[in-house]
């Protein structure tokens, strides 16, 4: 049982974490950077403390820092949040080691959901679908990657094993282009991820991102809390979420869904997760399983009225799953917008003060942000200052309260995605419901090819 | 202060600021004067040093903060060693704390020499990186 959580984060995800645990009665230890002394977060919890310079690695990337700061405030927990160390086994071992309760899965669940080939070949194991491709890690001899390959049908995908969130992969749609690619991939792996193991899988032309969550206790029980769709992506980072997934049926879901809760007893997980999968011609493929909350997790919240990140901390104290899978009910429709303090055509980080804050409201809304008037939005981390999420009891009713919600959302100072997720919302494609993870991407290709052709003429 | 030693005092400031000297330490049996002078870039309109300007540069700039090197509990001496109680002046380099975690104990260090004030934070105080631990001015 523990007392004091330190929250290794910052942000909004360091403010939601703060909140669920005073709700519980639990105190907080924010740790900071030396750039963010001023987070929301820092204020009000119960004790605060600056751990290192702005850099990440200085700061919320040092392990030792981070242990050091958890043994003078007397912190027993850490809670990682998203991102930074929340899913470095390293690290959850670290803290283990420490005598602390890391909030989160084992570091052998973490080290195994880590190593892309690892997941793989567990959730081949535990019967979750996967994408056709290499067993394991890529051999040596270029004519036996060429055979799989080959086998395999292309386009393939060549990925590294460490990698995730987009980087480390490469679409080869060839046999010529197949050595050069591998080559290159390997040795971008090695250097971003510190090991050179790669695997192919059949590259899909035309899916769509949907991901279970998860919530396993330490008793052997686990839930699927339904999907997420996500397939609104620019440069393999989600731009909108919603639940449930627009014209996938509620049957495949069930039947995916009771799968990824089997695998987490199976594997013996424990904590919150999710599958992620790609979703092709009425099937799902695993693609990762990410061992953390996940930045869309109120879209789940908003449909079941279950607390995720309250759960995590539940889950991490030893007490049982509090509901059944029986218990949890859908209802309605939820859609989350990620602003960020980026340009919104040309995507430039836009870091600064923030002159005004005036944070949107009504039935249905809901806004997870760090901001304030007078903060400052610094140049160092993430661009991502405000999700907001609107829920209705029809797809169509969310979507209409979140495009009044960003409407009515005024941040001034700094330049923000907010003017191209309200285009985003009034896009045909997406008003029907059902685009593809290459929609963005191409939408904005597009724009910039007319733009082009109109300066040319 | 006596109207006479101000106004030496006055003029030693006029002379001190048309100087290239850019900081000074006076000390007598009852008073220590520390004084550091700003750099004042002349402007077109006027070469003449306004005294304004130095004397609210000089207000700031004549303030040092000697901040946490890192995450411990403030010390002011050695924890193994004898209780020794710091000079009023300190040069830079001197060592002016401690941060003590477990059995790490490193030096807190002063990179501008003058007149130190009492520790900010009390003894044994839980201190994180770059907070305010003295003020040497």
């Amino acid at each position: 049982m523990f007392s004091r959580v330190l929250i290794a984060n910052r942000g909004e995800i360091a403010l939601r974490i703060l909140r669920a645990c005073h709700a519980l009665g639990l105190e907080t230890v924010a740790v900071y950077s030396e750039a963010d002394q001023n987070l929301r977060h820092v204020k009000l919890a119960t004790l605060s403390i600056c751990i290192g310079p702005a850099a990440s690695s200085e700061s919320y990337l040092n392990h030792e820092a981070l242990l050091i700061a958890a043994r003078l405030t007397r912190a027993d927990a850490i809670h990682p949040g998203y991102g930074f160390l929340s899913e470095n086994s390293a690290f959850a071992e670290k803290v283990q080691l420490a005598g602390l309760t890391f909030i989160g899965p084992t570091a052998a669940s973490v080290r195994e959901m880590g190593d892309k080939v690892a997941a793989k070949k567990a959730m081949l194991r535990t019967g979750v679908p996967c994408v056709p491709g290499s067993d394991g890690e890529l051999p040596a001899d270029p004519a036996a990657i060429a055979l799989i390959a080959e086998k395999t049908g292309y386009p393939v995908i060549v990925k590294a094993s460490g990698g995730g969130g987009g980087r480390g992969m490469r679409i080869v749609q060839s046999a010529e282009q197949l050595a050069s690619s591998v080559a290159l991939t390997r040795e971008e792996a090695q250097r971003a991820f510190g090991k050179p193991a790669l695997y192919i899988e059949k590259y899909l032309q035309n899916p769509r991102h949907i991901e279970i969550q998860v919530l396993a206790d330490q008793h052997g029980n686990a839930v699927w809390l339904g999907e997420r769709d996500c397939s609104m992506q620019r440069r393999h980072q989600k731009v909108i979420e919603e639940s449930p997934a627009p014209g996938v049926a509620r049957d495949a879901i069930c039947r995916i869904g009771r799968i990824c809760a089997d695998a987490c007893i199976k594997l013996g997980y424990r904590g919150a997760g999710t599958f992620e999968f790609l979703y092709e011609n009425g099937e799902f493929y695993f693609i990762e399983m990410n061992t953390r909350v996940q930045v869309e997790h109120p879209v789940t919240e908003m449909v079941t009225g279950i607390d995720i990140v309250t759960e995590q901390l539940r889950i991490a104290q030893g007490e049982p799953l509090s509901f059944t899978q029986e218990e949890v009910l859908f209802t309605g429709h939820a859609v989350e917008c990620r602003i960020n303090a980026e340009h919104p055509e040309s995507f430039t980080p836009s870091p600064g003060l923030v002159h005004g804050w005036i944070a949107p409201g009504g039935p249905g809304i809901r806004v997870e942000s760090h901001l304030y008037a007078g903060y400052t939005v610094p140049h160092h981390y993430d661009s991502m200052v405000a999700k907001i999420i609107a829920w209705g009891k029809t797809r169509d009713e969310a979507i209409n309260r979140l495009r009044v919600a960003l409407e009515e959302c005024e941040i001034e100072g700094i330049a923000t995605t907010i003017p191209l997720q309200l285009d985003l919302l009034q896009q045909p494609a997406f008003r029907q419901g059902g685009v593809t993870i290459q929609f963005l991407e191409k939408l904005l290709s597009d724009r910039a090819s007319t733009e082009e052709a109109a300066h040319a003429d | 202060m006596q109207t006479d030693e101000f106004n030496a005092l006055q003029q030693l400031v006029t002379m001190l600021s048309r100087s290239r000297i850019r900081e000074v330490c006076i000390k007598t049996s009852d008073a220590t004067l520390a004084l550091s002078f700003a750099e004042v870039v002349p402007t077109a309109e006027s070469n003449v040093q306004d005294p304004t300007v130095i004397r609210e540069a000089s207000s700031t700039s004549a303030h040092h903060i000697v901040s946490s090197p890192g995450m411990g509990y403030f010390r002011r001496c050695h924890p193994l060693g004898e209780p020794v109680s710091l000079p009023e002046i300190v040069t830079a380099g001197q060592v002016v704390g401690y941060l003590q975690f477990e059995e790490v104990i490193a030096e807190v260090v002063t990179d501008v020499g003058g007149a130190i004030s009492e520790p900010l934070v009390e003894e044994k105080a839980v201190v994180g990186y770059g907070e305010p631990l003295y003020v040497v001015s």
